[in-house]
């Protein structure tokens, strides 16, 4: 009896191994390893990366990751970019580990003197041209400041790229996922077509000219202040290379952070932005509204990409970015200036020519 | 008593060479920074806007590389003269390669080419200066 099951499990073994063996292999890669106790969904399998839509701005490292391997429909052209200040080099976020495939891309090569905005459209194309992007490009990016990551993000929308993400929570949240890193620095393709005149959307950015004037004359039109508070009612410039305080006569505060490099109202303690609702929360009783046209500003147009970028993804179609920010608008003794809350109804109103040089941060 | 100057001599020359070494590094450290952070380049943009607004800084270059080429030349003859101290004919051929250097840099470059220009022309005239101060020092008898 024994020896005839024996024979039995002998030949069911022999029997399953030479159909296993005969199956393709793609079956075997795509099919889990049986269970002892078979079910429907096996636990270990991993759940699939939903799609996002092109105008999703904020995404997760499951799908970036999802993204390089191969599993979305972005997979068939993209590229990674870690946006740092400087040559990559010089670039310790990108040399000591980096997500397979990144390039390094300089903040600075989008921006730039006298005002440090961002440059011409011929100096913009060509510096995304030699990292090999087109307008159909998916541009991923990530980086450790996440003011400048998303000015990057804003300046390539600005240019026509249509499907730009940036992953919510940089390297940290990638790293917390359990995905690996590399070392190995990677050369991107350049390409010489963008497929667009750049910029696609010049009504992304307002002028210091139109900033002026519509501040004037366009009561529906609000000028966002992205900067902490004491920068806002002008204690401080928030800057070393910035004498003069204040801002421009009739902008709103947004809030931002405690400084001019933290931007705690907009970001988690995980490094991740907030939402759309979270942001709503944020303005709440603030002195403009989702209905107005708003042009964000900051310093000098890193952290007002932020909101910029938010509201983007939210399908907002009322907004801008004045880009000179506080640092063009004090270089021109004329314009009008404000110091002080005026929703305190504290406020005075002066010129930048009457500011004294003093407040810059020590 | 004949071992006290000698000990100054060696304070002195020890204290100037390391001002030296600090301004050259400095000098490295002003060019390096501003290369790889903004907010480097940004406040030294700053200064530099600053600095041309209140100082006549092209009379100064033009009167800094008169007096170091002057200085170079002091240099040059006293390494032809000297001929059996090897440290004091070293240290002047080391005063003139950083002379050289400077007027090099002062001639040559400009804050338009290198952002900290101004900051490592004070840094490099400094050295040179202070080499010179050595050498002096050194030829002390």
């Amino acid at each position: 009896m024994n020896k005839r099951l024996f024979a039995l499990m002998t030949a069911f073994i022999i029997a399953a191994t030479v159909l296993v063996g005969c199956a393709p292999k793609t079956d075997v890669a795509e099919t889990p390893a049986p269970a002892e106790t078979p079910s429907e969904t096996p636990a270990e399998e991993p759940a699939k990366v939903e799609a996002v839509d092109v105008r999703k701005v904020f995404v997760t490292p499951e799908w970036v990751k999802s993204v390089i391997d191969g599993e979305q429909a972005e997979s068939d052209n993209y590229i990674i970019l870690e946006a740092s200040w400087g040559p990559v080099a010089d670039s310790p976020d990108y040399n000591t580990g980096h997500i397979p495939g990144a390039v390094h891309v300089d903040i600075a090569s989008i921006e730039g003197e006298p005002y440090w905005n961002i440059k011409t459209p011929e100096e913009v194309e060509k510096a995304i041209l030699d990292l090999g992007i087109t307008k159909d490009k998916v541009v991923i990016l990530y980086g450790s400041d996440v003011s400048g990551t998303a000015r990057v993000a804003y300046a390539y929308l600005w240019a026509g790229v249509e499907n730009v993400k940036v992953l919510d929570g940089s390297l940290g949240a990638w790293s917390a996922a359990g995905y690996d890193l590399e070392k190995t620095p990677n050369q991107p393709t350049p390409v010489t077509d963008f497929g667009a005149v750049v910029p696609v959307n010049p009504q992304y950015w307002t002028s210091i000219e139109d900033a002026a004037k519509r501040l004037e004359e366009d009561p529906n039109f609000k000028l966002v202040s992205i900067r902490s508070y004491n920068e806002f009612i002008g204690e401080t410039s928030g800057y070393s290379y910035i004498d003069k305080a204040g801002e421009p006569k009739g902008a709103v505060w947004g809030k931002a952070g405690s400084d001019p490099y933290h931007m705690e109202d907009y970001t988690h303690e995980d490094g991740t932005y907030i939402t759309m609702d979270e942001m709503k929360a944020l303005w709440e009783g603030l002195d403009f509204t989702l209905e107005n046209d708003l042009a964000f500003y900051c310093g000098t147009g890193w952290r007002a990409s932020i909101p910029f970028l938010i509201m983007y993804e939210n399908g907002y179609e009322n907004i801008s970015m004045y880009d000179g920010g506080w640092y063009q608008w004090q270089m021109n003794n004329n314009l009008p200036v404000q110091l002080g809350d005026p929703a305190k109804g504290d406020v005075v109103y002066t010129t930048v020519g009457e500011l004294s040089n003093d407040k810059a941060a020590k | 008593m004949i071992r006290q100057p000698n000990k100054l001599k060696l304070g002195l020359l020890i204290l100037f060479a390391i001002l030296e070494i600090g301004a050259l590094i400095s000098a490295y450290a002003a060019h390096y920074f501003t290369k790889t952070r903004m907010g480097m380049l940004r406040h030294v943009i700053y200064l530099n806007g600053k600095w041309e607004k209140i100082i006549p800084l092209d009379i100064i270059k033009w009167l800094v590389v008169v007096i170091i080429l002057i200085i170079t030349i002091i240099s040059v003859i006293s390494i032809l003269k000297s001929s059996n101290n090897h440290i004091g004919k070293l240290l002047r051929i080391i005063s003139v390669g950083l002379g050289i250097w400077t007027m090099y840099y002062l001639l040559f470059r400009s804050a338009g080419v290198n952002r900290a220009y101004y900051i490592i022309c004070l840094c490099l005239v400094l050295g040179t200066v202070f080499q010179n101060i050595i050498c002096k020092i050194y030829e002390i008898k």
